[in-house]
């Protein structure tokens, strides 16, 4: 983003065209500072405002601004030369006062958007007023790359002589606030940010600032724009990362290496150590790999829906590991799934492409299980998690299989004495349905003593 | 209000600032989380903690500003001198140079804070008795000599990290009380705490938004 240092920076403006705006003609300014540019609109009324207060407050003479003219304003020929006029007024402001740009003149060319120290004490002065209620409210707060790439710059800069006489502008306000946040959303994109030629996921911020983080997600950003993890890795417990387009789970966890290929290490300096919930949904996952798995130790909740995932592995060591979200992936099948994954209590499994629910007989620890809008048309494939000891939850709606005739009572049937415990499709069984299921299994009771006999 | 970072009724802002390696960010460490972090990494441009503490039954919010002792940010440290109301100044008792160097780092300090501004000398790592490079005998006469509060302290431990701390407030709480520093003064790096919208009305602070650049 920009920078502009007092006395050293270059400052170029011009105004490349003019344009109608709701019936007012617009100037189009282009403010570059260093390899940043951006665009800026103003109309002829706010550069007379502007030239106002630098008379008043610089010494600038009155004369310098090309002169208002009321009628015949709007014809071409008009617009064109008071462009090029208003353009070598702003040549020669920035020319006289580059070294210290008043901040009226930083304001006009909106500097507050694109420029570290301005934007830092902008944050300052609206954290002065309303830090406190933030953090006393406890509700996460958003935040962009811009405004996080402002402040890990802004540490490594001098001081201001603004900041230094303005209390309310103070950089200790932003440190503080950042300080005691405890729930951060990072709200990334990847176009240019307004009429810029910044992207916002391409500036790279550290989060060093950030010094009671417990839980942080990222939203559309680019998670290797964290320039380092180190001290989150120590206190974080939940870490989401949405829409980021991330491949690999590794991607978010080693974030702040260029090396993703990392060994399975247990004792490795990437280790989340806290972490009890990760949540990567809606990215382009379509795998999960062991060196992954072991980064996160404590996990006891991990998110995956809405990705490409074909299969479930790598997960049974996670062994703190208590709900799954796999739902909305392309699982067609999922074998033996007590050998991939440690005692799960709640599983979703939800939008998948599963045809039966065979794998699951041994998941002795289910208490919940979604298996939604798959493609489970054969009752007796839905036998094994019958017999599970803990399932509370069942839910299978949206599979062929809830067409045939009875539906709810043969399921409930294979429940045996547990029936009436159960929670098919978000509804416990009713009285009737219980008194079917009683008199279904004396039948098949008897049935069984007559073979015997 | 009664708990939380907000419990408090002035704010006194520190500086610490000394060599690279004396140890300042574990001390702040040490001071603000009760911890030592042994794996520092150096210090770029400036850290920032705080912490509330109590003299003579007033809550005290402490701003402490962690400076790089690396040559290639001093410009940075600099810039954080001006509105401090305690410095404190770090050698490391096991290495010499950090003690030669100190009347440079006085003489900055000297001359960029304001004339009330208390500093405070720390022989940090008393810990390593055993590597002890500078005696206590002659750092104490160099502070005697310079009028500063002196004391060895180890972050390490934690030894005497608090008393540095606290002893700072102490004086700066005493000035404030014979009416040598002004709380309403811009640069005295002490400051009522800011009130904030929907409580008291703010009182009349001092707004010099009128001058100044930009950058
Ligand atoms: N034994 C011992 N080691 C210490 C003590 N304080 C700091 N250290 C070690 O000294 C090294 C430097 O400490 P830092 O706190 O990073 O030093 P600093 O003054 O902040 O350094 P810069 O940020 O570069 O200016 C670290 O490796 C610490 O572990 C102490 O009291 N005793
Ligand atoms: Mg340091």
């Amino acid at each position: 983003m920009a920078l502009y240092v007092y006395s050293k920076s270059r400052v170029d403006v011009c105004i490349p065209f003019a344009e109608k705006e709701e019936d007012c003609t617009v100037y189009v300014i282009k403010v570059t500072v260093g390899e940043v540019w951006w665009l800026v609109k103003q109309r002829y009324k706010n550069f007379d405002s502007l030239h106002q207060q630098l008379v008043l407050n610089h010494g600038l003479r009155k004369d310098l601004l090309p002169a208002k003219k009321i009628l015949g304003n709007k014809d071409p020929e008009f617009i064109e030369r008071r462009r090029s006029d208003l353009e070598i007024y702003l040549k020669k402001i920035v020319q006289f006062l580059e070294k210290a740009l008043p901040l009226e003149v930083c304001s006009f060319f909106e500097f507050e958007e694109y420029e570290v120290y301005s934007l830092v004490r902008k944050m300052a002065a609206e954290l002065y007023l309303n830090g406190e209620t933030k953090i006393l409210s406890g509700q996460t707060i958003s935040m962009n790359p811009l405004q996080l790439h402002a402040v890990t710059q802004k540490i490594q800069l001098p001081r201001s002589p603004v900041e230094q006489l303005n209390r309310e502008q103070d950089f200790a306000h932003v440190l503080d606030f950042l300080a005691n946040i405890e729930s951060l959303e990072i709200v990334g994109n990847r176009d240019f940010y307004r009429n810029s030629n910044l992207i916002l996921n391409s500036l790279p911020y550290d989060l060093s600032a950030f010094k009671s983080l417990k839980h942080l997600c990222f939203n559309g950003a680019n998670v290797s724009s964290l320039m380092c993890a180190r001290s989150l890795r120590n206190n974080l417990e939940t870490l989401s990362a949405h829409s980021c387009g991330l491949k690999t789970v590794i991607e978010v966890l080693v974030c702040d290496s260029v090396h993703k290929n990392l060994e399975v290490k247990i004792d490795s300096p990437y280790v989340w150590r806290e972490l009890i919930s990760l949540d990567l949904s809606e990215n382009n996952l379509t795998e999960v790999s062991p060196a992954a798995v072991c980064l996160v130790p404590k996990l006891r909740r991990l998110w995956l829906n809405c990705n490409a995932l074909e299969t479930v592995a790598n997960l049974s060591s996670l062994s703190a590991l208590e709900a799954l979200n796999l739902s909305n992936n392309r699982i067609r099948q999922v074998p033996n799934l007590h050998t991939k994954l440690g005692n799960v209590k709640s599983l979703f499994l939800a939008q998948n492409r599963l045809t039966s629910l065979d794998g699951l007989g041994k998941l002795y620890g289910l208490v919940t299980l979604d298996v939604r809008s798959n493609k489970i048309a054969d009752l007796e494939t839905i036998r094994p998690v019958a017999a599970l000891p803990c399932l509370e939850e069942l839910t299978l709606t949206g599979n062929p299989v809830t067409t045939v005739l009875d539906f709810r009572t043969k399921v409930l049937t294979m429940f045996g004495t547990r029936a009436g415990e159960i929670n098919l499709d978000n509804e416990k069984a009713m009285q009737k349905e219980l008194d079917t299921v009683a008199v279904l299994l004396a039948l098949s009771n008897s049935a069984k003593k007559m073979v015997l006999k | 209000m009664s708990a939380g970072p907000y419990n408090y009724s002035y704010i006194f802002k520190y500086i610490i600032i000394g060599d690279m390696g004396v140890g300042k960010s574990c001390l702040l460490h040490q001071f603000t989380e009760k911890k030592f972090m042994a794996d520092c990494p150096h210090t770029i441009g400036v850290e920032f903690g705080t912490r509330i503490i109590e003299v003579a039954g007033q809550k005290i919010k402490l701003q402490i500003w962690d400076t790089a002792g690396q040559e290639r940010f001093r410009a940075v440290t600099r810039s954080y001198y001006r509105g401090a109301a305690g410095a404190l100044l770090v050698y490391d008792i096991t290495r010499r140079s950090t003690y030669n160097h100190l009347s440079s780092w006085l003489s900055d300090a000297r001359n960029l804070t304001n004339p009330n501004t208390v500093i405070f000398l720390i022989g940090n790592k008393s810990d390593l008795e055993a590597q002890r490079d500078v005696t206590y005998e002659e750092a104490k006469q160099f502070a005697d000599e310079n009028e500063l509060l002196f004391i060895e302290a180890s972050a390490k431990t934690g030894d005497n990290v608090e008393d540095a701390f606290l002893e700072t407030a102490k004086k700066i709480y005493q000035n404030i009380q014979d009416g040598s520093l002004d709380l309403n003064a811009a640069e005295s790096g002490v400051q009522h705490k800011p009130l904030q919208p929907g409580r008291n009305q703010p009182q009349n602070q001092p707004n010099p938004t009128k001058e100044g650049c930009a950058c």
